[in-house]
């Protein structure tokens, strides 16, 4: 007798207590949950990796070179001609932080080569790339750096030039128009890059 | 068994009975531990199951901890009663808060990504779920709940890490459960598509994070690094491109890993691929 009355209310509390709404309803809101973090999407937006390492590159530049002493006062100029938003986002940023010994950054981005120009660096992107022998001939021993990013350009008047070797960013260097453009370098630079004279 | 218990033990049982219809938890808590106190009491399953239930309902306020003396107690008096060999309903009973416990420790696994953030706890919990749901059914098969657990943790994880790549510990964590997800279920685009994106975002991270004047040789390091890490995320998103050639996320992706290697020719090959399938879906 007191076992059946003991069965029954134990059978009576189980069944409501057990499963409530409730704790339903929180289990359904957690597997909604794992669906929608399943369909993520997580990719770094706009983020273009190759124009931060091109920054680098470049401030890196502004190390390894004397520039002559007519161009160490005013701003040190970075003129950059030709379409690279991203790069010159970069470079916007470090000038904003970085200086040439006691000479304050400046970058400059125009769509074409302004012969009148005096940069410390010209960096002609690919899309002017048909600008270099301009370039060249105008800046001659001015004390500009000039780079390039086109195949053989180091052997066409770029003292630097950026080429792609194994999926990496890499640099050509000639000695020679470094030289021509009135630049003083280290052999140590020589080392660092590809150097094609 | 609760018939060879004397009258006096009886009376107290049934108040633990009383003060649960009653919605009374602490009361029946006073009430089962003083039943307890009598070793004629702790002979009995039934009697165990009460008290395993009475612990199961005061572990509920503690149900967002991993550690729960109260818990632990609970599932303590199960085990005990279920070796006191007892009748069909307690054993079904006990199962039942046993089942309860489990599911106790799986919200609990994802709980903790979210309000912790913790990979490892969650982990832990997830573990515990398992263990204790094998003992309400030993042979249930966890593959399809372990995909769909790891693959949210990965996934969560993933999107984490892309909004704050700073956070290295969080793309380790996705990596480890995708990297399960893929073991259990090698064709698992969503898993091999978040794979393919931390190792895409290790990358970026490794060149976003680099100071504007590290040398030459150091950068030539990280750009070794770097392009690893994209040749590495590279595999798993043609993958998801070869499941699904019109799938724009894994074009997309493509598209970034293709740049990020240098390889504009395949980058812009991508970003047609994409262009066209952003077309195609339109009409």
């Amino acid at each position: 007798m007191d076992r059946q009355v003991a069965n029954a209310i134990f059978v009576g509390y189980c069944g409501p207590i057990f499963a409530t709404e409730i704790e339903l309803a929180r289990l359904l809101k957690y597997l909604v949950l794992i669906v929608v973090i399943t369909s993520s999407f997580g990719f770094v937006q706009n983020f273009d990796t190759n124009a931060k390492i091109k920054a680098v590159f470049i401030y890196n530049f502004t190390r390894y070179f004397e520039w002559p002493s007519a161009k160490k006062t005013g701003n040190f100029i970075i003129h950059v001609v030709g379409k690279n938003e991203a790069l010159m986002k970069e470079l916007s940023k470090m000038a904003e932080s970085k200086t040439v010994g006691n000479q304050k950054m400046e970058v400059v981005n125009t769509p074409e080569f302004d012969p009148k120009a005096k940069p410390h660096m010209l960096f002609l992107l690919p899309d002017v790339s048909k600008s270099l022998t301009d370039a060249t001939s105008k800046l001659k021993g001015k004390g500009a750096l000039i780079i390039a990013e086109n195949a053989g350009a180091a052997k066409s008047g770029a003292a630097i030039n950026f080429v792609i070797i194994e999926n990496k960013q890499k640099f050509e260097y000639s000695k020679n128009s470094a030289v021509k453009a009135g630049l003083k370098t280290s052999e140590d630079f020589k080392a660092l890059a590809i150097a094609v004279d | 068994m609760l018939s060879s218990v004397s009258f006096a033990q009886m009376e107290k049982l049934e108040r633990v009975m009383q003060c649960i219809k009653a919605k009374d938890v602490n009361c029946a808590k006073n009430a089962v531990d003083s039943a307890f106190m009598s070793a004629e009491v702790r002979k009995d399953a039934q009697a165990w199951y009460y008290r395993a239930f009475v612990y199961y309902e005061l572990a509920k306020k503690e149900k967002f901890s991993f550690s729960s003396a109260l818990r632990d107690t609970s599932m303590k008096c199960i085990f005990i009663s279920n070796n006191l060999k007892p009748e069909q309903t307690v054993k079904e009973a006990n199962l039942q808060i046993l089942k309860k416990h489990a599911e106790t420790y799986y919200n609990l696994s994802i709980k903790l990504l979210y309000d912790s953030v913790n990979c490892t706890r969650s982990a832990m919990a997830y573990k515990k779920h398992k263990e204790i749901y094998l003992q309400v059914d030993s042979t249930f098969d966890f593959k399809t709940k372990d995909i769909e657990y790891y693959n949210g943790v990965g996934a969560h994880f993933s999107e984490l890490f892309g909004a704050n790549t700073a956070k290295t510990e969080f793309g380790e964590c996705g990596k480890l459960a995708l990297m399960k997800v893929i073991d259990l279920d090698p064709k698992n685009v969503s898993a091999t598509f978040n794979l393919g994106i931390i190792y895409y975002n290790q990358g970026v991270n490794l060149i976003n994070s680099m100071d504007i004047d590290t040398p030459l040789d150091k950068l030539e390091v990280i750009q070794d690094n770097s392009t690893k890490l994209f040749k590495q995320s590279l595999p798993f998103m043609n993958k998801v491109y070869q499941l699904d050639p019109k799938n724009q996320k894994a074009l997309e992706g493509l598209r970034q890993i293709y740049q990020a290697l240098n390889d504009t020719e395949k980058s812009l090959e991508f970003n047609k691929k994409l262009e066209d399938a952003k077309k195609g879906s339109q009409q």
